[in-house]
């Protein structure tokens, strides 16, 4: 225990470092894979039938591919192609928001698809606009069935980060590696690094539980 | 004459559900609609609510002496003048049963809807129920508060389909009674019922629909000297108890 707090205090400043490129790399990749994910879901919702599987298709394929695979592939042959060269913290942004658009699209795709229209129509027959129909009535419960997937989504995006040090960002996991490549004290370092993960996931999967057994309750129709 | 049906027919892909329908509706009378499952009960009171399309003929409403000033009505739109109380998904799930009442109250009596609502709310006697969210009441509860919600707007016609599907002996005489009062306030409505009793305690008229057709409209007087094989059938076999 003396070594953890040991360590800990030697290395502060390191780690610290590490979180905040983590939390970071994190705050974009939510904002723009959910701001993203929702812009195409909305599309894939209005395009014609024959569009929207091309969609999930294109879904499907690109989470299909393991993170790490095209995180290297948008490291290497992709800037190679384009003949551009990008820092290794904004081609892990752009992979990781890239996968997470397509994660929430897919999420929201479903709950927008599997809206109940008669929910829809009996506003509509109460005489409410449809911008009210919409505002009021479509997207609160198109949200409170999509959160609790969401912030699942944002949980594996939050640990799928730490591959990003494959490509040597300095995020939280890569710094951890480095601290005990000179400590050579695994056990401590990486006990380290599962209770920070725990005390960053845990209360986010409460939330999540929480909304879950909330809105599956509220939205049911028995 | 409230509604004039003049030879709709509608078909989802092949199969024809409704097929050269006529029917003349007058203000202020209680209609009952009868048939067998599938036999387009349902999907014309959808078609009567504007809900569903029809794919030949027309409906026409006669609402130009309604009470147009005071409430907000869409243009384009006949809802809520004309409206329907669905068998399902009756309420909104994620507004507790006050809101669910007040939303479209609001919506439509921009200036007099708390009045309405206290009104509703004494006339259906369901003050502890107003917290309480929809899955936290029974099915026939929510029938209820979609019945109350409807009528709390004051439509000119008032479409139900299978309303009486989950309620106990006493709600269904209390709903009968709601309803036959706003039939006296100048409401007419269209009710899809499988209850015999039910329709005879409420309606003034019935229709009797199978396969897509009318085959008997009568007073309701007349329910037990039955034409069609369909309610002679339904009476003999006493298979509608309510």
């Amino acid at each position: 225990m003396n070594d953890f707090f040991q360590i800990l205090n030697e290395y502060q400043g390191v780690f610290w470092d590490g979180f905040w490129v983590t939390i970071q790399l994190c705050l974009i990749v939510w904002i723009t894979g959910i701001s993203q994910g929702i812009i195409l879901s909305i599309i894939a919702y209005k395009v014609p039938i024959p569009f929207f599987y091309i969609f999930q298709l294109l879904t499907l394929l690109i989470i299909s591919v393991p993170f790490l695979i095209t995180l290297y592939w948008f490291y290497y042959p992709f800037q190679a192609l384009i003949g551009r060269n990008f820092s290794p913290f904004v081609t892990a942004a752009f992979t990781l928001s890239f996968i997470n658009t397509f994660l929430v699209y897919q999420v929201l795709i479903s709950s927008l698809r599997n809206f109940p229209n008669q929910i829809a129509d009996t506003a509509s027959v109460c005489g409410l606009s449809s911008i009210d129909v919409l505002r009021k009535i479509k997207i609160p419960i198109i949200l409170r069935k999509s959160i609790p997937g969401i912030v699942m989504l944002q949980i594996f995006i939050l640990q799928t980060s730490i591959f990003s040090g494959a490509i040597s960002v300095q995020e939280i996991f890569k710094k951890a590696q480095l601290i005990n490549s000179e400590v050579q004290q695994p056990v401590t370092i990486y006990s380290a690094m599962a209770v920070f993960f725990i005390f960053l996931c845990f209360p986010i999967y409460l939330l999540s539980i929480y909304y879950n057994q909330k809105y599956t309750k509220e939205l049911a129709e028995k | 004459m409230i509604i004039r049906i003049n030879n709709i027919s509608k078909a989802y892909g092949t199969i024809n559900v409704l097929s050269n329908i006529s029917l003349e509706i007058s203000q202020g009378r209680f209609y009952t609609l009868l048939g067998p499952n599938g036999s387009g009960k349902s999907t014309l009171l959808r078609c009567i609510a504007k809900v569903d399309s029809i794919d030949t003929g027309s409906i026409k409403f006669n609402l130009s002496d309604g009470p147009k000033s005071e409430v907000n009505r869409h243009s384009e739109s006949l809802w809520p003048d004309v409206t329907i109380v669905f068998q399902h998904f009756v309420l909104f799930p994620h507004l507790n049963i006050k809101q669910n009442i007040l939303l479209p109250l609001k919506s439509r009596y921009r200036e007099n809807y708390s009045e309405i609502f206290e009104k509703t709310i004494s006339d259906f006697q369901f003050e502890h129920l107003l917290q309480k969210m929809p899955w936290e009441i029974s099915v026939g509860q929510r029938q209820l508060v979609a019945i109350a919600r409807a009528i709390s707007l004051r439509p000119r016609v008032l479409l139900l389909d299978e309303i009486s599907s989950a309620l106990d002996n006493l709600n269904a005489k209390k709903i009968a009674l709601l309803l036959k009062d706003a039939v006296l306030n100048g409401t007419t409505i269209i009710m899809v019922t499988h209850s015999i009793n039910f329709a005879k305690y409420c309606a003034d008229e019935y229709f009797v629909i199978t396969d897509g057709s009318i085959v008997e409209k009568n007073l309701i007087q007349q329910i037990d000297n039955p034409k069609s094989e369909f309610l002679k059938k339904s009476i003999t076999e006493n298979k509608y108890l309510i």
